[in-house]
């Protein structure tokens, strides 16, 4: 190929440079524009709200006892002694909640053992560790991460 | 790099000038593409507050909260706003929906969890599905 006027080449490579700008920046833009129709929860607000929580221990165990009890004293014995119908409650909430596979973890753990409910994907979007009293002795680490 | 008094511009010149221009022209369509992606804090959000006086009474979620949305909706301009309840794991019996204004138009989706009082010393959490019609 032969360039019959060298001048124009400067223009042509001007023009070439400012269409790969303009295209890489409309990519930019459309890039970013994620799913924007839903709010993400705050983990530490569910947390809280949680573990704020008072229940009759046949609310969620199949017991005829009605003594009023916090959840962080029933996730810490659920934690002790194994017992799913606790931690069954938990999943239903955050499953409820969450309403995605793999969208969050929680992790209890008291005197020594740790339970782990859920499984998370990828970088958590929100985290919250917080240590709870137990009325009984020590106290619940509640770890809760939201994918 | 030699000035030429007659106006004519060399092969330099001209570098400098697709230089300049490039610069200019990649910050001014950053600048543009930043104001215009979409961001969380364009979201309508919930005033999470407005359930605080549902209560649970007998085992039943009970509260009326239409009068609040109404005025929520009508500060911020909002079209419409629908409210569901959900006792997970059926503690407690929870058929509460309130529904204010028209869904006719965008509408964004939050849920959140509360731990609402009962009328005999325990705090039951209760999961809110709200949408807004914007």
């Amino acid at each position: 190929m032969y360039l019959k006027n060298k001048k124009g080449i400067t223009a042509i490579v001007d023009a070439m440079i400012f269409i790969i700008i303009i295209s890489l920046a409309v990519a930019a833009l459309y890039a970013n524009t994620g799913d924007e129709e839903f709010i993400m929860n705050d983990a530490s607000d569910v947390s809280n709200q949680l573990l704020s929580s008072d229940f009759r221990i046949s609310d969620l165990m199949n017991t005829n006892d009605s003594s009023v009890v916090s959840l962080t004293d029933l996730l810490a014995a659920a934690v002790v002694t194994g017992d799913s119908s606790i931690t069954d409650y938990i999943v239903t909430v955050l499953d409820a909640l969450t309403e995605r596979p793999d969208s969050y973890l929680l992790n209890l753990k008291y005197s020594g053992k740790v339970i782990s409910l859920g499984t998370g994907d990828g970088n958590p979007v929100s985290g919250y560790i917080t240590n709870s009293t137990v009325t009984f002795g020590g106290t619940l680490t509640f770890e809760l991460y939201l994918y | 790099m030699r000035l030429n008094k007659k106006g004519d511009i060399g092969f330099p010149e001209v570098l400098m000038s697709v230089m300049v221009v490039t610069i200019v022209l990649s910050a001014y369509v950053a600048i543009i593409a930043y104001d215009g992606i979409p961001s969380n804090d364009d979201l309508p959000e919930f005033d999470r507050d407005l359930v605080d006086i549902i209560v649970i009474e007998n085992e039943v979620v009970t509260g009326n909260i239409s009068e609040k949305l109404i005025e929520f909706a009508d500060k911020n301009g909002y079209r419409g706003i629908i409210v569901n309840c959900i006792s997970p794991g059926n503690i407690v019996d929870c058929d509460l929906r309130f529904s204010v204004g028209f869904m006719d138009n965008e509408i964004t989706g939050e849920k959140f969890v509360r731990s609402i009082p009962t009328d005999d010393g325990r705090s039951i959490p209760i999961i809110f599905e709200v949408a807004i019609c914007i």
